[in-house]
């Protein structure tokens, strides 16, 4: 990482540790939500060995493997963007001789390093506590294209999110929204191939499946041979055409917004 | 080194309408010219400063000099570059420092950030150490680098917002009321500094402040904004000698006088002996100087301008029929 990259995430990492048991509830609220989810799972395999194409082990694991990919892809703080454009403090970023995208895809890493930290003990708890069995990682190479574009993805609807600031003070609902969906149609409780055929085929076109179901997928070995060229390729298209868009409204937004009085 | 010509600025802002509807789905804007037309050059060296009412367009022309935001029409040029395309090259040659608003991390000290400002200024070791000494001396702020900032008072964060905001050794740069809010002391110690840091570095600056003493104190040239235009654009000493109405004398008694002897020269405007203050108007001082020095027993004797408060406020009245500064 070019140095000013690298203080960077040092800077953010300092700027968690002063708040410390901010970051450890968060982190506990999180293993909750974990557990919930594996003892849902656990219970619905009490009197099935099956659900779908899902082994109790595979879906445990889809489970945790899930819970640790979508740790990293999701962990942003771009959140906090919005909020500067509405009370004008990213006028201090916007001088600073520097790539804004690049200044923040720095700070989203530490986010996301920080939590993976966290996360990978939650997950060897979990499998120390209650003796849980998981499918060792699968089909790395997969793996690797498939979670580099869900990070690219995450971090472009993001950006987006936050510069609904530039038109709007009203930042918080979008986000919300998006929260919720990724919840329920991005795999964060079930494989979304359980879900009806053409419910989870017209998924696909959109860009949460690609977040971290489908990554998740590749570690566990569910590769669909048949669709997974095409998979990656809708992926490199979300990546381009996300990139695209939030640079367009970055500059549009830079360009309109008035920061008057601010 | 700065050329603005004929530049405007409108500011489209959102009015909220009665119906939700008609405020999501068809949005209406009202116009705001916060600058019309304004045109001036600051060369090299210059310390200017830049007063004017509340929304008179000090800020926006700050915020447009140092490429924030894009003008709706006329010419900028900031070092030969135009400031909204935001080159690095310009932004590594410029400073905003802001007095409302600081670019300090609010839960760590000083230290981390001027570490992060180091990479990202791209300032060696070397330039490090000794441009942090220089301005933490001339601050006398040294004891302050590691405290976390928000333990600061507004006085030693401003004083660390500069230390921060000039450790690349801009070439240009841009106060915003940097004195706003600060209690007369740290007042006098950021006045002292911009004034030693710009006799050191040879900098352009550019100063607003509402607290026109600190204008008095530092700049020889003066901008006036009113409603988005240039009023006055000229040296500070001509505006003084222009629109001074009256002059204060200030006489120190050599002993007790009575009061008639007093009203003889004019209604004192103040009288704590041994010192003894009348307003004059400029046309009768020497006449009124003449009968002090014959009537009065006194030990000291001198002839004090008006504030440029009241100078400005004079001013604005006999230009615009109003007293804002």
């Amino acid at each position: 990482m070019p140095t000013p990259y690298l203080q960077i995430f040092k800077t953010t990492v300092k700027e968690y540790s002063a708040y410390r048991l901010n970051f450890v509830l968060w982190r506990l609220r999180m293993f909750l939500n974990l557990l919930l989810n594996f003892f849902l799972w656990t219970a619905v395999f009490d009197k099935r060995l099956s659900f779908g194409a899902y082994s109790k082990d595979s879906m445990i694991s889809y489970i945790l493997y899930a819970s640790l990919i979508s740790t990293f892809v999701m962990g942003s703080r771009t959140a906090e963007i919005g909020a500067f454009i509405n009370d004008g403090t990213i006028i201090n970023i916007l001088l600073k001789p520097i790539s804004f995208f690049k200044y923040y895809f720095a700070r989203d890493l530490t986010d996301k390093v920080m939590n993976i930290v966290f996360a990978l003990l939650e997950l060897g708890l979990v499998l120390w506590l209650f003796k849980a069995t998981i499918i060792l990682p699968q089909q790395p190479f997969l793996f690797f294209l498939f979670f580099v574009n869900g990070i690219f993805i995450a971090f472009f609807i993001n950006l987006l999110l936050s510069f609904i600031g530039f038109w709007t003070p009203e930042i918080w609902a979008p986000r919300f929204l998006f929260t919720m969906l990724v919840f329920f149609i991005s795999g964060s409780y079930f494989p979304l191939n359980i879900l009806p055929s053409v419910i989870y085929h017209l998924l696909l076109i959109t860009p949460f499946p690609y977040l971290f179901y489908l990554p998740t997928q590749m570690l566990i070995g569910h590769v669909d041979w048949r669709l997974v060229y095409l998979q990656f390729a809708i992926s490199c298209v979300w990546v381009f055409l996300l990139y695209g868009v939030a640079m367009s409204v970055w500059k549009r937004g830079n360009k309109t917004f008035s920061f008057w009085g601010r | 080194m700065i050329t603005v010509k004929n530049l405007t600025k409108i500011y489209q802002v959102h009015t909220r309408q009665k119906n939700f509807f008609l405020d999501v789905f068809a949005r209406q804007y009202k116009e705001i010219h916060a600058l019309n037309n304004i045109s001036f050059d600051i060369g090299e060296d210059e310390l200017v400063g830049f007063i004017g009412p509340n929304g008179a367009g000090k800020t926006t022309t700050l915020k447009i000099l140092s490429g924030i935001l894009y003008p709706t029409s006329g010419m900028v040029s900031v070092m030969n570059t135009t400031p909204f395309e935001k080159n690095i090259r310009f932004l590594k040659q410029i400073a905003f420092v802001m007095g409302q608003r600081n670019q300090l991390i609010w839960d760590l000290s000083t230290r981390d950030s001027l570490q992060l400002q180091k990479t990202i200024y791209e300032i060696n070791d070397e330039d490090f150490k000794k441009n942090v000494g220089e301005l933490t001396e001339l601050l006398d702020a040294n004891d302050l680098l590691d405290k976390p900032v928000k333990t600061l008072s507004l006085g030693q964060r401003m004083k660390m917002e500069l230390v921060v905001g000039l450790l690349h050794r801009p070439k240009i740069i841009f106060f915003d009321e940097p004195t706003i809010g600060l209690d007369i002391f740290s007042q006098e110690a950021i006045r002292n500094f911009i004034k030693s840091y710009q006799s050191e570095t040879k900098a352009t600056i550019i100063l607003t402040s509402h607290y026109l003493e600190d204008v008095k104190r530092l700049a020889k040239r003066l901008i006036i904004i009113h409603n988005g235009s240039i009023v006055y654009d000229g040296s500070l000493s001509n505006i003084v000698e222009q629109y001074t109405v009256e002059k204060r004398v200030v006489v120190t008694l050599d002993k007790m006088v009575n009061d008639t002897e007093l009203r003889g020269i004019g209604v004192p405007y103040t009288l704590s002996y041994p010192k003894v203050t009348f307003l004059i108007k400029k046309g009768f001082l020497p006449e009124k100087i003449k009968h002090i020095t014959q009537s009065l027993p006194f030990s000291d004797l001198t002839v004090e301008d008006e504030s440029i408060e009241e100078i400005i406020k004079t001013f604005f009245k006999e230009h615009h029929g109003s007293s804002h500064t």
